[in-house]
C-alpha cells in the first residue's frame, strides 16, 4: 500500500466518489491510498496562510478495505504535509453519532483534541399558497 | 411563537452599521465563542487576537443579509442569513444579543424575522448549527421553540502539529 499524491487516479474516482465536492478540492490538496494499483481511500486537506491552521477535510476509505489502518496512514500523511506546509495547527470536524466513532478514535490517537461540540438543526418551512 | 420584548424593533442593516455590527459580533459573542477557546488553549492564532478573527464575520458581510434589533436607537442585537438557490436551505448564521440585553426573548424575535427572510426568499428549508456546550443551552431551547429538529451533532478536534504522535 502506498499514498501519493496524483491527478490520474483522482479522476477515476470522481465518478465513484462525492462528485459535488471532490471537484471542488485542488488535486494537489488530495492524496489517495492504493492497494495493488486500485485506489481504495483518499484524503483532501485546505491550507490556510493566515491561521497557520490546516484543515484535515473530507476523507474517506472504501468499506470493504476499512479496519486495517489504510485511513490511519492517510491521515498520518496529510498531517506530515500540513506540517512541511508551514503550518502550526491542524483541525478537523467529524459526527458525534456512532457511525463516526472509528473516526474520533484515530484523530484522538494521532494527537487530536477536542475543542468544541456542535448540533446542526433543521426544519422545513411552511409552504406558501400558490 | 415568539413574544415580542417591549420597545424593540428589528429592522434590516445598511451599510452605515458595518462598525456597530463588529463591536456587536465582539461583545455578543465574547463569553461563547469558539475563537477564544482556541486561543486560551493555543495561544495567539496568525498573529491577531480572537476578536479580530471573529470581527471578519462582520466585516464582510452583505449588510442585506444582516438584521439588527435596537431599543431607544441602540443596536443591542443582530442576526445574519445565508441562501442557497440550489438546495432551497436558508441559513441561520451568527447571531447574538448583547449580555445586558439577554433573557427577554430579543434573540427569538431576531430568530422569527430571519425566518421570515429566508422563507420570502423562496428556500423550502432552514438549518442552524450552534454549540452543545452549557452556555448555547438558551440558543437551543430557542431554535427547538421554533420547531428545528435536531439532525446531526459533530465534534471539532484541534492540534499543535509539534505535538502529534506520529503512526
Amino acid at each position: 500500500m502506498r499514498a501519493r499524491q496524483s491527478g490520474e487516479i483522482l479522476t477515476r474516482i470522481w465518478e465513484d466518489w462525492k462528485k459535488s465536492v471532490v471537484s471542488k478540492v485542488d488535486v494537489s490538496d488530495v492524496i489517495i491510498a492504493e492497494v495493488a494499483g486500485k485506489a481504495v481511500g483518499f484524503a483532501s486537506y485546505k491550507l490556510d496562510d493566515a491561521t497557520r491552521i490546516g484543515i484535515v477535510d473530507d476523507n474517506a476509505v472504501l468499506p470493504e478495505y476499512r479496519g486495517r489502518g489504510i485511513g490511519a496512514q492517510l491521515l498520518a500523511q496529510v498531517l506530515q504535509l500540513l506540517e512541511e506546509a508551514g503550518m502550526e495547527f491542524a483541525q478537523v470536524s467529524t459526527g458525534l453519532d456512532e457511525p463516526y466513532a472509528p473516526a474520533r478514535r484515530m484523530y484522538e490517537r494521532q494527537g487530536f483534541e477536542p475543542l468544541h461540540r456542535s448540533v446542526t438543526y433543521f426544519k422545513e418551512l411552511a409552504q406558501r399558497a400558490g | 411563537m415568539t413574544t415580542n420584548a417591549p420597545g424593540i424593533i428589528i429592522r434590516q442593516a445598511v451599510e452605515a452599521d458595518r462598525e456597530t455590527l463588529i463591536e456587536l459580533i465582539i461583545q455578543g459573542f465574547a463569553d461563547v465563542t469558539v475563537n477564544r477557546w482556541r486561543e486560551e488553549r493555543y495561544g495567539i492564532i496568525g498573529g491577531r487576537t480572537w476578536d479580530e478573527w471573529k470581527a471578519d464575520d462582520m466585516r464582510t458581510i452583505d449588510v442585506n443579509n444582516v438584521v439588527i434589533a435596537e431599543t431607544d436607537g441602540k443596536a443591542v442585537g443582530f442576526a445574519t442569513l445565508h441562501v442557497n438557490e440550489e438546495t432551497r436551505i436558508g441559513t441561520v448564521g451568527n447571531n447574538a444579543v448583547l449580555p445586558e440585553y439577554r433573557g427577554r426573548g430579543i434573540g427569538g424575535m431576531l430568530d422569527a424575522r430571519v425566518l421570515e427572510l429566508i422563507e420570502e426568499a423562496g428556500m423550502k428549508f432552514a438549518q442552524v448549527s450552534t454549540g452543545l456546550e452549557d452556555c448555547y443551552e438558551p440558543a437551543r431551547r430557542m431554535y427547538e421553540r421554533q420547531g428545528f429538529k435536531e439532525l446531526n451533532r459533530s465534534i471539532v478536534y484541534m492540534m499543535r502539529l509539534s505535538e502529534r504522535n506520529k503512526a
